[in-house]
C-alpha cells in the first residue's frame, strides 16, 4: 500500500508512538486486503467498549495506547458497555466486574472517544451524510449507514476502529470503493403487498442467513419502510449473517433503479421472498412456542424516540405482570430526553425497566436465570439463546406488551 | 504413514504453527462463539459446541456475526485460550485483526491463511494434524486416517 510522506513519518514513530501503533495495524490491514492507499475518514464508531467482549485485554490495550500518547483525531463514538453505569447494582452485576468495566470506559474516554455507549449513533451524536468515508464497527450501524445513508464503511471490528480513529485514516478497500457497492443478488418481493414492523427483522434475518456477505438488491418492496424498520432489518441481517449493505430499489440512495443498484453487472443470483419464506424464517427465529414468560426485551438496537413513544402508548392503562421483567434498552442521551418528557416515569410506573448504556447482548445477566424471552428484535432473537441461555419468541412490539402483561406467550 | 496433503493459499498473518484441527462447517464468530477464558466453543448453533479451540488449528469457512469478535479473540490470546492458527476460505477483518493485535500487544503469532487452492473444509477434518505457515501461505495436512 502506498503511504504519503506524512503517513511514513507516522508509521516510523516521528509523530509519536500512539500513531505508530495505529499505523502499523492499518498498514498491515491495507496490505492484506489489497488497498492502494489510506483515505481520510469523517468519523469512527468503536465496539470494544464492552468489558463483556474485551475482558482485561481491553484495559491493557488502552493502557498501552494512553502510555503511547494516542488520541483519536476524528469524532469517535462508543458502542454499549456491559453495564448501565447508574443501575448495575439493580441488575445484579458483580461489583468487581462493574469496576473493571468502569476502568475500561475511563480509558476509552481518555483517548478522546465520546461516551455515547450506544449502538445507534447514526440517530444522534454521530450522523454521517451521503458519501462520507467512515471506520465504523457495530454491525447494525454499518448496515444502516451504508444502505440507508449511503456513507461508506466496511464491517470493521474491535480495535481496528480505534486504530483508524487515532490515525484519522482507513485503507481504501471493499465498500469504500464504488465497484464493491454494487448489488450482487436480486431479491424480489413476491405477493407481499405490505410489511409490518415485525416483518422487517424477519426479512433482515433471511438476507443475513441466506446470503452470507453478498449485497442484496430488494425489488418490489412495499411502501412503508422508515428508519426504525430499516434499523431493525439491518440489525437482524448483520447478526444472523454478515450483511454490511443492501439496496432497496426506489428507496435507498444508491438504488434509484435496479440498473443503478447493480452497477451494470449481472447479479449472481435472483431469489424470491414470498409469504412462505417470511413465515418459515420467522419460525427459525423462535425457539419458544408457548408457556410462561420471564423476560420481555425491546430496544435492540437501542430504542429510538418513535419506538419509545409507541411503547408508552401501548402500555397506557396496563401493567407488567408480577414475576415478569420487561426491559427497554436505549442510550443515556435518549433516557435523559424521555426523562424530561415524562415518558421515563410512565414506563417505570407501568413496571418497565429502562436500561441504558448497555443491553441484553452486552451485559452479564445469567444470574437472573431467565428461561423464556419475548422480543421484537431479530438481533436479540439471534444472540439471547447464547448470552442469556433462554428460549426466545420473536414477535411484534404489541406481542411483547401482551406477553409482559399476561406473563404467557 | 499418515497421508500428507499440501495446500497453497494467501498468508494473511505471518508465523508458523502446528496443531490438531478443529473444523467448523459453519461460518464462525468469536463473540458468543468462544469462551475466551477457556477456549470452549459456546455457539449454540455450531456442531462444535462444547469442544475446545485452545491451541488448535481452527478451520471455518468465513467469519460472521457481530464485530466485537476481534476483542473476544484478543482476550482469548491474553488468557492463553486462543487457537494456534486459523484457516479460512476467506478471512474478513473480524478474524484477522485479533491476530494482528495479538502480535502488536502480546507478542504472540497466530498465523492465518485463506484462499487455498482447495476448499479446506473438504480436505481437513477435525483431528487431523495441520501445519499452518502464514509467511508462505501454506497449509500442510497430516490425515489422521
Amino acid at each position: 500500500m502506498y503511504l504519503t510522506k506524512e503517513e511514513e513519518a507516522m508509521l516510523d514513530g516521528e509523530r509519536g508512538e500512539g500513531l505508530a501503533i495505529a499505523m502499523r495495524i492499518l498498514a498491515k490491514v491495507g496490505d492484506m486486503y489489497g488497498a492502494e492507499r489510506l483515505i481520510p475518514i469523517e468519523s469512527a464508531h468503536i465496539v470494544e467498549s464492552s468489558y463483556q467482549l474485551t475482558g482485561d485485554s481491553g484495559i491493557e490495550v488502552f493502557d498501552r495506547l494512553i502510555e503511547a500518547g494516542a488520541r483519536v483525531s476524528v469524532p469517535a463514538t462508543t458502542d454499549p458497555c456491559a453495564i448501565d453505569f447508574e443501575r448495575w447494582r439493580e441488575l445484579g452485576i458483580d461489583e468487581g466486574y462493574a469496576h473493571r468495566q468502569i476502568e475500561l470506559a475511563r480509558r476509552i474516554v481518555r483517548i478522546g472517544c465520546a461516551p455515547t455507549w450506544c449502538c445507534t449513533p447514526y440517530l444522534h451524536a454521530n450522523v454521517p451524510k451521503f458519501g462520507d468515508q467512515l471506520a465504523w464497527s457495530e454491525s447494525n450501524a454499518v448496515a444502516y449507514v451504508n444502505s440507508v445513508i449511503g456513507a461508506r464503511t466496511n464491517r470493521y471490528c474491535a480495535y481496528l476502529d480505534t486504530m483508524a480513529a487515532i490515525a484519522g485514516r482507513i485503507p481504501e478497500f471493499g465498500l469504500h470503493l464504488d465497484e464493491n457497492r454494487k448489488g450482487t443478488v436480486v431479491v424480489r418481493m413476491k405477493g407481499i403487498s405490505e410489511l409490518r414492523d415485525e416483518d422487517y427483522p424477519v426479512l433482515g434475518y433471511y438476507l443475513g442467513s441466506e446470503l452470507g456477505n453478498e449485497i442484496p438488491v430488494i425489488v418490489d418492496m412495499p411502501k412503508g419502510a422508515n428508519p426504525d424498520r430499516l434499523k431493525a432489518l439491518g440489525a437482524a441481517g448483520a447478526a444472523a449473517g454478515s450483511l454490511a449493505m443492501y439496496h432497496i430499489v426506489g428507496l435507498t440512495p444508491e438504488a434509484r433503479t435496479l440498473e443503478e443498484a447493480l452497477g451494470g453487472d449481472k447479479p449472481k443470483d435472483r431469489l424470491e421472498f414470498d409469504k412462505r419464506t417470511l413465515e418459515s424464517t420467522r419460525e427459525r427465529m423462535c425457539s419458544a412456542s408457548g408457556g410462561e414468560v420471564d423476560l420481555v426485551a425491546t430496544g435492540c438496537p437501542h430504542a429510538s424516540l418513535g419506538q419509545i413513544q409507541r411503547l408508552v402508548r401501548l402500555m397506557e392503562g396496563r401493567r407488567v405482570k408480577d414475576g415478569v421483567e420487561f426491559w427497554v434498552s436505549m442510550s443515556k442521551y435518549m433516557e435523559r430526553l424521555i426523562g424530561e418528557m415524562g415518558y421515563l416515569d410512565a414506563l417505570t410506573a407501568s413496571g418497565i425497566r429502562v436500561i441504558s448504556d448497555t443491553c441484553c447482548n452486552n451485559a452479564p445477566l445469567r444470574q437472573w436465570g431467565f428461561k423464556r424471552m419475548v422480543t421484537d428484535s431479530g438481533k436479540y432473537a439471534y444472540y439471547a439463546p447464547t448470552n442469556l441461555g433462554v428460549e426466545v419468541a420473536f414477535t411484534s412490539l404489541e406481542g411483547c406488551v401482551r406477553a409482559a402483561v399476561e406473563g404467557v406467550l | 504413514m499418515p497421508r500428507e496433503i499440501a495446500l497453497r493459499g494467501r498468508g494473511l498473518v505471518p508465523g508458523r504453527a502446528e496443531g490438531e484441527a478443529l473444523v467448523s462447517p459453519l461460518a464462525f464468530g468469536f463473540w458468543h462463539g468462544i469462551d475466551p477464558r477457556t477456549g470452549e466453543i459456546v455457539d449454540e448453533r455450531n456442531p462444535l459446541r462444547g469442544r475446545n479451540a485452545a491451541g488448535k488449528v481452527l478451520v471455518f469457512p468465513y467469519g460472521r456475526g457481530s464485530t466485537g469478535g476481534s476483542s473476544v479473540f484478543l482476550e482469548a490470546v491474553r488468557c492463553g485460550a486462543a487457537p494456534c492458527a486459523i484457516v479460512n476460505i476467506e478471512s474478513e477483518p473480524i478474524v484477522t485483526i485479533g491476530a494482528l493485535m495479538a502480535k502488536e500487544f502480546y507478542g504472540k503469532q497466530i498465523p492465518i491463511v485463506d484462499r487455498l487452492d482447495r476448499n479446506p473444509l473438504e480436505v481437513i477434518e477435525s483431528g487431523d494434524v495441520v501445519l499452518v505457515d502464514g509467511d508462505r501461505g501454506e497449509v500442510v495436512v497430516l490425515k489422521r486416517r
